[in-house]
């Protein structure tokens, strides 16, 4: 009885920690998503700044 | 909207502070970068020895300087969850790569890069599975191994734990041994590609069927040469797609084939398909569409001033910062983790793709394999 209540325990701790653990990886996708979308618009409106900002300013040397 | 459940996380102020550190390390390390190129330019030796000779780039900087500093420095608990998320950053680089390519390049070498990794995912994943099953390892942490070292390492891990009833520990060793054997390969196969003169494009390609893990494998080529990374992102890509497939996999290896009838009828296929299917690669094929169509407003990667030439000139540091959160995230201890029969099994088989990899890419020779982006 016990070993049979810590293996369903057990179960769904890992189907927990799965889901968890592979909702991050949806979440790190969208997150890709809307980083890469939000370069394109500035890189579309402001490209000699976009570019000048990380070819330049972001270098002190 | 389904997804946009999962965009944000209640306690998100604790990944703060650590990714601030990634963001300020990665900083540091482009700029000494930078400055070891413009001493090497000016002709100083041991500039020139540090450039060329140690490949010691931004890659090689944040990597060893992050394993350096984990390793050795106290680092606060408090930083942690903020450098693991660091190492995501990588994907948006991945996405706006999207750029460098035409749907030329994506039909030539994608699909040698689907036969290839087909043959190879398939392959380790079957021995690993069926020597695991045969040396008594449990059908959870065969699973796991089986997948990881078959396709994209942690993801296909974590994507597989579910189908094959993996526990945490498991997880832990198998998440253990495929990123030891990435953080092996990743330091030496940039120089034994060196040393057998072998191409960019080809490099590329042995990284990702070599390294299991996205972020490592991206390192790997990107410390080799531009080339080298078109190549290997593109394959990568091609490889990724492989992972729902790998799961479906898995759910006949241990439940359908057992005969687990009542387990598998729970399961539904579709659902699975669709909810392992990694969606940023569906942003970089966006770019590769945009770039395919010669959109004059849109440019491209070589057309100063335009949209495409300036996003170029972005991707680098999406790289930076994933690559300091993968220096900062490399613990001996956390090694120490992988061990036992799996961990062999494991082992023996990446070893053995690897090889095997550089044989098929001497084979079929740079040509197949080099992005154009024309």
């Amino acid at each position: 009885m016990g070993s049979s209540t810590s293996k369903e325990k057990l179960e769904s701790d890992v189907t927990q920690n799965a889901e968890e653990t592979f909702s991050s990886e949806k979440r790190e996708d969208l997150w890709a998503i809307i980083i890469a979308l939000g370069i394109f618009v500035c890189s579309l409106l402001f490209p000699d700044q976009v570019f000048n900002f990380f070819r330049d300013v972001l270098y002190f040397f | 909207m389904k997804y946009l459940k999962h965009l944000f996380v209640a306690d998100c102020q604790k990944y703060i502070p650590g990714f601030l550190f990634c963001l300020i390390f990665a900083y540091l390390g482009m700029n000494l970068d930078r400055l070891i190129s413009n001493y090497h330019s000016e002709g100083i030796g041991w500039a020139t020895f540090l450039y060329e000779s140690a490949q010691m780039n931004y890659v090689a900087i944040l990597l060893l300087g992050g394993i350096l500093i984990r390793n050795t420095l106290p680092i606060p608990k408090a930083l942690l969850p903020g450098i693991a998320i660091a190492r995501p950053i990588i994907k948006p680089g991945i996405i706006i790569l999207g750029v460098h390519y035409v749907w030329a390049d994506v039909v030539r070498v994608g699909s040698v890069g689907l036969v290839l990794t087909a043959i190879f995912i398939f392959g380790t994943a079957v021995i690993v599975m069926w020597f695991c099953k045969r040396w008594g390892v449990s059908d959870g942490l065969g699973g796991i191994m089986g997948a990881g070292t078959g396709v994209c390492g942690v993801s296909a891990i974590i994507a597989t734990s579910p189908v094959v009833k993996a526990n945490p520990l498991e997880m832990a060793y198998a998440i253990g041994t495929i990123l030891l054997f990435g953080t092996l390969m990743l330091f030496t196969m940039p120089y034994i590609g060196n040393s057998i003169s072998l191409s960019e494009s080809q490099f590329g390609a042995w990284s990702a069927l070599a390294i299991l893990n996205t972020a490592q494998l991206v390192a790997a080529a990107e410390w080799y040469g531009t080339e080298a990374l078109n190549t290997a992102v593109l394959i990568n890509v091609a490889r990724i797609m492989f992972l729902p497939l790998v799961v479906l996999f898995a759910l006949w290896f241990y439940v359908l084939r057992a005969g687990n009838q009542e387990s598998a009828q729970k399961i539904n296929k579709w659902h699975l398909v669709r909810d392992k299917f990694p969606i940023f690669i569906l942003g970089f094929f966006l770019f590769v569409l945009l770039n395919s169509m010669n959109i004059e407003s849109l440019g491209g990667p070589g057309v100063v001033g335009s949209p495409f030439w300036a996003m170029n000139a972005v991707y680098t540091w999406c790289f930076a910062i994933g690559f300091a959160g993968i220096g900062l995230s490399i613990s001996i201890d956390d090694m120490k983790k992988a061990g036992g029969t799996a961990f062999t099994i494991g082992m023996t088989a990446s070893a053995v793709k690897m090889v095997l990899g550089l044989i098929v890419v001497l084979v079929i020779g740079s040509q197949l394999l080099r992005v154009t982006g024309v």
